[in-house]
């Protein structure tokens, strides 16, 4: 018990340096980008004791989704990614198929609202095209954690009611709001919540929620590690969906609510 | 090839010749009685997997609420295929209360699904294209691990399949186990399924497909507009509504079951949840069989049969006097306060002897329901026409009302006093009329020279515009005086406390 | 036992389908049905044959000889895929004993056509030389199973395509979903197996079915 706690203050003290080592070197957001962190997170699922926290080092963030004109943009420069070309096996039958043609968004898709129907592989590659990266779980989780006025407002009842309220209400196939038209989080992020899923880099990692009854020895046969991870806080079912999406997804899937935003490393001398 | 793999091909050959002889054999003759009676008289040898065609695949009948599919009549298992497309959609939960459903193919409770014992269930998962989020099926007739959760694990806009064979006999309720499971369950995700014996269940005039559920609306009970879940009274087990097949009044008015005199009536019943267990009960009917819990074995003149969240029952009785016949969760806060009332309406020919044999039922009605803290209404009154009133009026008198005073305000013989050509409001001023409905009314009372004595719950829940509108649609019904009530009236009795 | 002719066999089950058409129970289910016919057990679904081939996936893998080769470089035999970290004590072992129990139920000249290829999500520590140790110690066909690792990126692709998921935990491990996917000399899936110790049947009688 103790070593564990002194494992959480060593986490802490690291974050709290890393923190005071990067300040006074100041650094240029790539354009689009703000940066979020150094931060703790607290995982739904902790892939073990040493993990229910977890330290997320300083990263850039595109601070809106990324969108369909942005997207289309992407596409002419590398038609491979057109919806007429790009293999099954790297976007499903779905991809882009909201867009009047294959390299035109028509009269009825808003160039400022995000990009949809797109698949990882897509969005990676999207991602790569600007010499950035989707953002890992942890990444997008922590910079997701902060509201407009606080870095961690998980525990604010009417921040997590408002999130809940978006992945409870019907799902409307009409034209989505554009891009960054509400209020950005205390990092300057927009649409974290309330508009579209978003991609991460390692949505394969969630792997609890496929039946989120099994728990423990249930599903040994299935995986292999560690095992009885078991949620810290049941009520934070905002947390549970997002992981019972990403458990349903497969690298080619796209949908009509899943979009993305890139992240990039910060370039830090250590 | 090897020679045991020889061997096995030369098995599978065998049998499919001899199985199409036995198969053809077998519908000549499909004297399913001689077969039961030889089943039964003898131990049961090892099931015959390879009976199972594996070409011929049946589509599966599906229904919505209430309706049953026909039985599968057939004498030997089946490869099923069945279809089922998750939709997230917003539907009416009460007059005026919208709420954002996810449901197994766009009804509460989801499609009805009908296979036989033995039966081969190919079972393909939808989920729709529009869905915010991904779903999956556990169907408690299923063997196999998560009951065909996790293979039916799906995103929105894609399908899964997964194959079961149905093992078990009974009525089995099927629902979604996505994380976080209650709330999907809260939202509408389940139904039944029916896995019918060898022979079937014993033929009926009428099935009819009932599940209740809970749930739990940011509003409370009747606040107007598009509801959202509210995740802290799930937690606590404090339901907002409990309905029968996902909505108030969805077994009421125009949507009644109906049977005829004489029929026997089946009803598939289920609880969906995610919480609550049922205390399911017919007024002024008693159950002939009950199947508990789904099962094999039945239970004989029961009148309240108690089904627990992810279970269900095979209820069967036979009507025998003309009527209507409130269907109630017997927990009766439920029933008057929150939703759960349905009704059975059963036409033909009248037997007064019989009917008066039956009444002691009723006096479930005569509970008393303790008062409710007065709510002041703060919305401002609307402006609605009188025959607007009358209309909105009628909608909420079939959902609130009817269950006691009657869809034609007939009232119950003994025990609650008519409203159809009711003296009671010829003579008394609107404000007593007001203060009754508001304020309850307990004690004896006359009505068109009978007396009465038994307890009307109060309606100060209600707004002043719906009790305006429900006492329009009375004045305005049945040989009543006409004339009209507005909420302004409601607001003066409400204040001054008048009776 | 002896052995009965297999019409006897069939006929005797083709009575039974006519006198019985509810199966008992799965407990007194224990007769003489071969287990690849036992279908009370849902077989898994042998995919068509028009889905996408994994070989449009531009990754690749370091073998035990250190060669990098695209995955492509596997197309032209029925292969069996797999992900795995080799330092993994418990599921992973049991993961190479299904791969094994699928080959001994297959005629020798099909098995000689298969191959087997295991990832490795944890490049870092299967270097070429734990790779070759572990192909040499746990007994596997150098010429037919292959044992590689790929970058933390391909690994994430391949996983992603391949349904398998996975998650490096800080401690160095992995807590992963095991799969066994067959793909066709194309590239396509044809069935899988999730998680360890399933009925194999379903890649077996691919294996097995006339081409």
């Amino acid at each position: 018990m103790f070593s564990r706690c002194l494992a959480h203050v060593l986490a802490c003290v690291t974050v709290l340096t890393g923190a005071a080592h990067a300040a006074p070197r100041p650094l240029k957001a790539p354009a689009g980008m703000v940066m979020v962190g150094p931060g703790v997170y607290r995982p739904l699922y902790p892939a073990s004791p040493a993990e229910r926290l977890v330290s997320v080092r300083r990263f850039y963030l595109d601070a809106r989704p990324v969108t369909n004109g942005e997207f289309l943009t992407f596409v002419r420069a590398q038609p491979e990614w057109r919806r007429d070309r790009a293999p099954r096996l790297l976007a499903d039958d779905g991809y882009l198929t909201h867009w009047a043609a294959a390299d035109a968004l028509g009269r009825d898709v808003r160039s400022a609202s995000p990009v949809t129907n797109v698949s990882w592989f897509a969005a990676k590659a999207y991602c790569a095209a600007r010499s950035a990266r989707l953002p890992s779980e942890r990444e997008w989780e922590l910079a997701a954690l902060a509201s407009e006025n606080a870095r961690d407002a998980s525990s604010d009842p009417a921040f997590v009611a408002r999130i809940l309220d978006f992945y409870s209400r019907p799902a409307l196939a009409a034209s989505l709001r554009d891009v960054g038209s509400g209020k950005p989080n205390l990092y300057g992020v927009y649409d974290l919540h309330g508009l579209v899923w978003e991609w991460i880099y390692d949505f394969s990692a969630s792997l609890v929620a496929v039946d989120s009854r099994e728990k423990g020895e249930a599903d040994r046969n299935r995986f292999c590690g560690a095992t009885g991870a078991s949620a810290q806080t049941p009520s934070d079912y905002a947390a549970f969906m997002r992981v019972a999406f990403r458990s349903s997804l497969e690298a080619a899937y796209t949908t009509s609510r899943l979009g993305f935003r890139c992240a990039a490393d910060l370039e830090e001398t250590p | 090839m090897s020679k045991d793999f020889r061997r096995t091909i030369g098995v599978l050959r065998a049998s499919a010749i001899a199985l199409a002889l036995v198969a053809s054999a077998c519908e000549q003759k499909p004297d399913v009685g001689a077969m039961q009676r030889h089943f039964t008289e003898h131990p049961a040898p090892p099931p015959d997997v390879t009976s199972v065609p594996s070409d011929d695949r049946i589509m599966a009948v599906l229904t919505s609420p209430p309706n049953v599919p026909p039985p599968t009549n057939r004498t030997k298992p089946a490869r099923v295929v069945v279809k089922l497309t998750v939709k997230e959609v917003v539907m009416p939960m009460a007059d005026g209360v919208q709420y954002s459903y996810w449901t197994f193919g766009g009804t509460v409770p989801g499609s009805f699904i009908r296979v036989r014992q033995g039966d081969v269930v190919e079972f393909h998962l939808q989920n729709d294209a529009t869905s915010t989020m991904p779903h999956n099926i556990d169907l408690h007739a299923v063997t196999g691990p998560g009951g065909g959760a996790a293979s039916s694990f799906t995103a929105p806009g894609h399908a899964s399949q997964f194959t079961f064979r149905a093992l078990n006999p009974g009525l089995f309720v099927y629902h979604c186990a996505t994380a976080p499971v209650p709330m999907h369950v809260a939202n509408g995700m389940y139904g039944l399924i029916l896995v019918e014996p060898p022979g079937g269940l014993p033929p009926v005039d009428r099935e009819y497909y009932v599940m209740e559920g809970d749930f739990y609306t940011k509003g409370k009970y009747h606040a107007k507009g598009l509801q959202a879940f509210d995740m802290d009274k799930g937690i606590e087990e404090r339901p907002t509504y409990v309905v029968f097949n996902g909505a108030e009044g969805s077994l009421l008015g125009d949507k009644s079951l109906k049977a005829y005199v004489g029929d026997s009536v089946r009803i598939f019943f289920g609880v969906g949840g995610p919480n609550l267990t049922s205390s399911f009960h017919v007024i002024g009917e008693v159950f002939d069989r009950v199947y508990m819990e789904g099962g094999t074995h039945y239970q004989e003149n029961v009148q309240t049969t108690m089904v627990p969240a992810g279970g269900s029952a095979i209820l069967d009785f036979r009507v025998q006097v003309p009527g209507a016949y409130a269907l109630v969760d017997h927990s009766l806060f439920r029933a008057f306060n929150q939703g759960a009332v349905g009704t059975l309406k059963v036409s033909g020919p009248e037997d007064k002897l019989l009917y008066s044999g039956k009444q002691e039922d009723s006096l479930a009605e005569k509970e008393q329901a303790p008062q409710a803290p007065v709510l002041v209404d703060s919305a401002p009154p609307s402006t609605l026409t009188r025959d607007e009133r009358i209309a909105a009026g009628k909608t909420l008198f079939a959902s609130t009302c009817s269950a006691c005073h009657q869809a034609t305000g007939s009232g119950l013989p003994g025990s609650i006093p008519p409203l159809a050509g009711s003296d009671f409001l010829v003579k008394n001023d609107k404000e007593r009329v007001i203060g009754v409905v508001l304020n309850g009314l307990s004690g004896p009372v006359k009505v068109n020279g009978t007396s009465f004595n038994s307890v009307m719950p109060t309606w100060n829940h209600l707004t002043n515009d719906e009790l305006a509108n429900v006492l329009t649609y009375v004045l305005n019904s049945w040989g009543n005086p006409g004339g009209e009530v507005a909420p302004a009236e409601i607001a003066k009795v409400r204040g001054s406390g008048a009776i | 036992m002896t052995r009965r002719s297999p019409f006897v066999w069939s006929l005797a089950l083709c009575l039974l389908a006519c006198r019985q058409p509810a199966p008992a129970p799965p407990s007194s289910s224990s007769h003489a049905v071969p287990a690849n016919q036992r279908s009370d057990v849902p077989v898994p679904a042998v995919t068509e044959a028009t889905g996408p081939s994994l070989y449009d996936l531009p990754i690749h893998v370091v073998d035990r000889a250190g060669t990098t080769r695209p995955l492509a470089a596997f197309r032209g035999a029925p292969l069996l895929v797999t992900m795995f970290y080799g330092s993994c004590a418990s599921a992973c072992p049991l993961l190479t004993s299904d791969l094994k129990r699928i080959e001994r139920q297959l005629p020798t000249g099909v098995r000689d056509q298969l191959r087997v290829l295991m990832v490795s999500f944890d490049q870092a520590r299967d270097t070429p030389a734990v790779l070759e140790r572990m192909t040499l110690d746990r007994g596997m066909d150098p010429a037919r199973w292959t044992l590689a690792s790929a970058s933390d990126d391909d690994a994430r692709s391949l996983a992603g395509v391949l349904g398998i998921r996975y998650r490096k935990l800080d401690n160095g491990e992995f807590f992963h979903s095991s799969a066994i996917v067959l793909l066709d000399r194309d590239g396509r899936i044809r069935a899988r197996l999730d998680g360890l110790g399933r009925d194999p049947s379903a890649i077996v009688s691919f294996l097995t079915a006339p081409s």
